[in-house]
């Protein structure tokens, strides 16, 4: 189980706001958490790199992405309605009705997001789901002026903080895609800190994943990895009308994913797989949704001339939603899979997939 | 993980279109974008959401009537 300082760490990691392109407040709570037992830096892109045994000839990057999904005032009325734009793949039918937080220059700005009533819905628009467009974040200003004086075109807003443990494993929380993610990394990272190590390992919080994994494509070049873990978060199959003929089965705290599609190295996989049964950690199969992309892991795979890639993907329901549900036990499984992996690295294997 | 739906990104980058014009229509039609219909050539701003096969079968559909209406008028105008 989890030390309590870790849980500690990851409710106040969730609870920090970072929509893509403004993860600061995550990268401070990262940065402080593994200072203590790493070498830590911020990249100019906001990426923040933890290392440990930085003289070693093969190099091991772990990645995992504190930005989260949100949105960007684009508008304000002179009511003191305010328009925005998504930042990510926001799923509109979930965003009426939510309570956010303006990310302003003075602080944050507590409003909801608002739409027309259902009474004062045409028939057809009862069935037809809402535009961004047709809703407005209302901060409660008499006006369009006192909405100016408090909030700007151009800031950014995140859903309300709202982590919650619901039983002794599994909790919510709006951004645990991906920052359960993150604090895998971190976990291993202060894992591997106390063990031996053949290689040098960076363990890398990545920045505007949710856009177009940007931040994995800078930190990869800079570190040049040979092997890389990514984690990120996976759909499981275990809820109504998911498929599994389609996506497979794969449930909530029965262990991280370890998935095979063209990002994911042959070798390396081989290498997870049999760490984890040697050391009795529970695991699940996936074969990816696509044949490639979606994560860090093909960003930081196609760097340069290419890296060993592995994706781990931690179980989580109701993706891109206020309430993404996370087990820890899952998460703890892949923190230890992790860390008997890389601790094994004498540093000269190659991940070459030849016969 | 990123919806690449969303944010305006294609399944891979030989398909990649930039954000504004096609791309932007195709926004919430990604498994459809891959479809034949992609080539352009029949492509209006009103089909997207639509599969290609439907697309397809209203501009054959649309050609064989027009076609109909002309034959039939020269047909009047020549015998």
């Amino acid at each position: 189980m989890f030390e309590k300082s870790s849980l500690e760490f990851l409710e106040k990691f969730l609870n920090s706001p970072s929509p893509s392109g403004y993860e600061m407040a995550a990268a401070k709570v990262y940065r402080d958490y593994l200072s203590d037992c790493c070498s830590v830096a911020t990249d100019v892109m906001g990426n923040t790199i933890a290392s440990l045994n930085t003289g070693a000839k093969m190099r091991v990057m772990l990645a995992g992405h504190y930005d989260e999904i949100g949105f960007q005032v684009v508008h304000i009325g002179d009511g003191g309605e305010i328009y925005f734009r998504n930042v990510g793949g926001i799923d509109k039918l979930n965003i009426p009705s939510s309570e956010v937080e303006i990310l302003t220059e003075n602080g944050r700005v507590p409003g909801v997001i608002g739409k027309k009533p259902i009474h004062l819905l045409k028939p057809k628009e009862r069935d037809t789901a809402p535009e961004l467009s047709d809703m407005w974040i209302d901060i409660g200003a008499e006006n369009g002026e006192e909405a100016r004086k408090a909030v700007r075109v151009g800031d950014s807003v995140v859903i309300r903080a709202n982590f919650k443990m619901l039983n002794a494993n599994r909790f919510i929380s709006k951004g645990t895609d991906d920052k359960i993610g993150a604090f895998v990394v971190a976990e291993t990272m202060r894992a591997l800190a106390k063990r031996k190590l053949n290689v040098a390992v960076y363990g890398v919080g990545t920045v505007q994943e949710e856009v177009g994994t940007r931040g994995a494509y800078t930190s990869a070049y800079g570190i040049d990895p040979h092997v890389a873990f990514a984690l990120d978060v996976g759909f499981t199959t275990d809820l109504p009308d998911i498929p599994k003929k389609i996506l497979g089965d794969l449930k909530l705290g029965a262990g991280p994913m370890l998935t095979r599609n063209c990002d994911n190295n042959i070798v390396l996989g081989r290498l997870l797989r049999k760490t984890a049964l040697e050391h009795k950690i529970p695991y699940q199969e996936s074969a990816a949704h696509r044949a490639t992309g979606g994560t860090d892991t093909a960003a930081v795979q196609l760097t340069r001339s290419g890296v060993a890639t592995a994706l781990l993907s931690i179980p989580n329901r109701y993706m891109h939603s206020a309430v993404e549900m996370c087990d820890l036990r899952d998460a703890e499984a892949a923190v230890q899979i992790l860390t008997e992996t890389i601790a094994s690295l004498k540093g000269d294997e190659s991940f070459i997939p030849v016969i | 993980m990123e919806n690449r739906g969303v944010t305006g990104r294609h399944i891979s980058r030989t398909h990649r279109y930039p954000a504004s014009g096609r791309g932007r229509r195709r926004t919430y039609t990604l498994e459809k974008a891959v479809m034949p219909v992609s080539s352009g050539l029949f492509e209006k701003k009103k089909d997207a959401g639509k599969t290609a096969r439907s697309v397809l079968t209203g501009r054959a559909v649309f050609v064989f009537c027009g076609l109909l209406f002309i034959g039939t008028g020269l047909y009047n105008v020549l015998f």
